[in-house]
């Protein structure tokens, strides 16, 4: 189609349009008009109870706070644990399931073992502080004589508590009986239930190790070492006692022993007394 | 905005100062633009979508009164057709003319209804509307518009469709175009077509 004809067309769509604008004059009803109307300004309304800069900021903090606990999740997941205490003194060596099943021997050796390695740590330990103790000692001998002071400082002296020891003091309580009978049976359940069930305690100190709680006595001076000494003996650990009672001589060698101590010293320990 | 009424009403009230602020408002509105009045309607100005909806309402109305079979379904087409403005006022973007984009609703609005319609039924675009002339009034003026009104009401759908998208949205060529999805020269075709009916309508 050509520029007149389409110029003729426009024209003739002008007058037509004129026409039908003159014929044409239908309107909405005002009823419908309200209705539509009304409606729009519900959607305004709504529009205006929630506006965009609402909606944009509630979803921009919900991202953050997303955004924020998985940063804490993953670095909480990602943090290292507590630090192990050292396996050597603090656990038992683990019977497993194969140990178990090698036999009771193995487990029971395996315990033996561990129980040496503690108790010669807790003697090196003992050593060690003797011969500080010692050392201390022969310096404030050979120092001349000064004024002296005015209050003797205590001296801390640090004991070993045998095992079992816990045991004999509460030898009469029902529940310490009970978890003897316990501990019996249980060491029956590894092989060495005969001997060590039927052993008093007395006879368990006499072991050819001589086993330590894990615990520490602290003693103030040399006479609650001696005191101490003396408990020892009451409560029937033949061998703990001496061997606190040779620590004390090498320590104090010049100090006063009881007498309940130095007559029983001289005597030969013998067999500890066996159970019926 | 809709309808002109006469409020009689002390000048010195609160009403009478939201009246005059009103109508301070609405001069205001009537410079903005299309585009600019559907974007602060859509941001929540209702006086916003008075001013638009009083500019359209007239073009739409008798858009859809032509294409329906009677009243009641051109109500119900025009009050469809403005749902959906509402409906899609955050959608809209003012890089396209809002008259495009509101006779762009409608033509899909008209071409759903007439679609979902039972194929037995009789074709309202072939129809004869309730205007239909009498006797007595092909003797006067207003006999010239019936006819012709009666000529639009026979013409077939596409260039009824056209030539009424021509008539109220006053878009061009291009536009009617790409808004009824043909090319530039089949909208002029239908348009040449349509006129030449109407013509011979009117010269009988």
């Amino acid at each position: 189609m050509s520029t007149h004809d389409q110029d003729k067309l426009e024209q003739e769509l002008d007058e037509l349009q004129r026409q039908y604008r003159a014929a044409a004059r239908d309107e909405p009803p005002t009823l419908l008009d309200q209705a539509v109307l009304n409606r729009a300004r519900r959607a305004a309304e709504r529009h205006a109870i929630r506006p965009w800069s609402f909606s944009w900021m509630h979803a921009t903090a919900t991202a953050a706070l997303v955004v924020l606990g998985l940063a804490v999740v993953m670095q909480v997941r990602d943090a290292p644990g507590p630090p192990e205490a050292p396996a050597a003194l603090s656990k038992e060596p683990r019977l497993d399931y194969q140990d178990e099943q090698d036999g009771p021997d193995r487990a029971v050796d395996a315990l033996k073992a561990f129980r040496q390695r503690e108790a010669e740590a807790l003697e090196d330990q003992q050593n060690a502080q003797k011969s500080e103790l010692l050392r201390e000692l022969r310096e404030e001998a050979i120092r001349p004589a000064a004024p002296a002071p005015a209050a003797e400082p205590p001296v801390l002296i640090f004991r070993p508590v045998p095992a079992g020891w816990q045991r004999h003091t509460k030898a009469d309580s029902s529940i310490a009986a009970a978890a003897r009978v316990d501990e019996a049976a249980s060491a029956e359940a590894v092989g060495q239930s005969q001997q060590r069930a039927a052993a008093p305690a007395g006879q368990e100190a006499d072991a050819d190790v001589l086993e330590f709680s894990g615990e520490t006595r602290v003693l103030a001076s040399a006479e609650e070492w001696l005191t101490w000494i003396i408990e020892l003996k009451q409560a029937g650990l033949e061998r703990a006692w001496r061997s606190e009672l040779e620590a004390f001589g090498e320590v104090f060698p010049d100090h006063a022993v009881p007498e309940e101590l130095l007559a029983t010293e001289l005597e030969d320990p013998g067999p500890a007394p066996q159970d019926p | 905005m809709v309808g002109s009424e006469c409020v009689h009403s002390d000048p010195r009230s609160p009403a009478a100062l939201g009246l005059v602020r009103a109508l301070g408002y609405a001069l205001a509105m009537r410079d903005l633009k299309d585009e600019q009045l559907m974007q602060d309607y859509a941001s929540g100005s209702m006086q916003a979508f008075e001013e638009l909806y009083t500019r359209y309402r007239l073009p739409l109305y008798r858009y859809f009164r032509r294409q329906a079979p009677d009243e009641a379904t051109a109500n119900d087409l025009y009050q469809g057709c403005w749902e959906k403005v509402i409906a899609a006022r955050r959608r809209y973007r003012p890089a396209a003319p809002f008259r495009a984009w509101l006779f762009r609703i409608a033509h899909n609005h008209a071409m759903d209804f007439h679609r979902a319609r039972k194929p037995g039924a009789s074709d309202p675009l072939e129809g004869v509307p309730d205007g239909k002339p009498g006797p007595e009034e092909l003797l006067d003026g207003a006999a010239q518009g019936q006819r012709l009104l009666a000529a639009l009401a026979a013409l077939p759908p596409e260039q009824k469709d056209a030539i009424l998208l021509r008539f109220e949205s006053g878009l061009g060529l291009e536009d009617i175009g790409k808004l009824t999805g043909v090319a530039r020269e089949t909208v002029k075709s239908r348009l040449r077509y349509a006129t030449q009916k109407m013509k011979q309508a009117l010269s009988k």
